[in-house]
């Protein structure tokens, strides 16, 4: 009936491992892109801009986590 | 010369004066017309022009289009989500892993091959969707299950924006008689899923704790959601892709495992049945509201029902 994340608890674990390998995954992701990009003219990479919002928000929960390991170390 | 051919010749002049007249108005109304047709059709935009013409163009074509082309693409895409759903709902650190996985092999396919790059950028939605329930845990079910939702609904307009404005999409809108006679037989379509909905999951109802009328608003978005997504981007950029056929089953599939769970096996049946309506009529008319009407309509009778079995 209703999509589910078919995880039953989050708990610290998990929500570390996830930021860890939002990290790797987003370095990856920018090293693939700008390697099969290096050498195209700047009109053939139009399309870049559909990579934005995932990109964006990959970013976002980066900032969200450094945000919670400040508040947690402080 | 007589005076007779004279006269008769005079005749004939003012004949042919007459004639030329005619002729000279004739020409003018003529131009006129001509001109007033040229405004009319520099009126319509070119791409409008275009866009009529593509469209007949392209709807031979895709029902032309070979069964198996690009069956490839069709399995990668469907072997990482399902992948990524089952090990999830198996273990969870391991889905983390596989979840990543699936993202960079998506962003892969979609740098790699141009032609498969609106769907696979569509598919990513998933497990991006993943990643940000998984960092923003919520303390209800409920709530995990909106920000699920939010994130999909947030990412898929934004892709229909971006692709509607590199290719518009078919024209898909129905008269006022189609909407008159499709939109209540959509909605009986709905109440009886709503009630096999409730006959197969009543005792796996999810959102205990929250209020019911927050539950019901919140499904019509959800419903929102599931169609701009599966049918509006899976679907859509599916057909444009390989075989129609091919990107229902695509659609139907991600569906159908992104509704897997840790309960039990029938909600996987229940999103086959709900899925297969679904993805048939916007197969058949090409049309979200009414695939949206079915949805909302479908999970309101449910809610209705789950209201009345709660507070027996």
């Amino acid at each position: 009936m209703f999509l589910k994340l078919p995880v039953q608890h989050i708990t610290t674990n998990i929500h570390n491992t996830v930021f860890i390998l939002n990290t790797v995954i987003l370095i990856i992701a920018l090293i693939v892109v700008e390697l099969v990009y290096a050498e195209t003219p700047k009109k053939d990479r139009e399309h870049l801009k559909y990579f934005a919002p995932l990109f964006l928000v990959i970013i976002g929960l980066l900032i969200y986590a450094a945000y919670k390991q400040a508040g947690v170390a402080s | 010369m007589s005076i007779t051919t004279i006269t008769q010749s005079i005749k004939e002049l003012s004949w042919i004066e007459t004639v030329k007249a005619k002729y000279l108005k004739a020409k003018k109304q003529l131009s006129k017309k001509y001109r007033k047709s040229l405004a009319k059709v520099k009126k319509t935009s070119a791409l409008k022009v275009s866009f009529n013409l593509t469209k007949s163009i392209r709807k031979s074509a895709v029902s032309l289009k070979p069964y198996f082309k690009d069956f490839w693409i069709f399995a990668v895409i469907a072997a990482v989500i399902v992948a990524t759903q089952v090990t999830l709902a198996v273990t969870t650190i391991g889905g983390i892993y596989v979840n990543a996985a699936a993202f960079l092999i998506l962003v892969g396919l979609a740098l790699w091959k141009e032609r498969a790059r609106t769907l696979a950028i569509s598919a990513t939605i998933l497990p991006v969707a993943n990643m940000i329930s998984l960092a923003l845990p919520q303390t209800t079910e409920f709530a995990q299950t909106v920000v699920f939702y939010d994130s999909i609904l947030v990412l898929a307009l934004i892709y229909r924006f971006m692709f509607v404005l590199d290719q518009p999409l078919q024209e898909t809108r129905l008269g006022k008689l189609g909407y008159l006679t499709l939109l209540p037989l959509m909605a009986i379509i709905g109440q009886v899923l709503g009630v096999i909905g409730y006959l197969m999951l009543r005792h796996h109802y999810a959102f205990d704790h929250a209020s019911l009328p927050l539950v019901a608003a919140c499904v019509v978005v959800f419903a929102l959601a599931e169609e701009i997504f599966f049918r509006g981007l899976i679907q859509q950029r599916g057909s444009t892709l390989f075989n129609p056929v091919l990107a229902a089953i695509l659609s139907l599939i991600l569906f159908v495992f992104s509704t897997i769970g840790h309960v039990s096996i029938l909600s996987l049946i229940f999103a086959l049945i709900l899925g297969l309506v679904l993805v048939t009529t916007y197969f058949k008319k090409q049309n979200l509201i009414l695939t949206f009407t079915i949805n909302a309509v479908t999970k309101l009778a449910y809610i209705g029902l789950m209201a009345g079995f709660i507070f027996r």
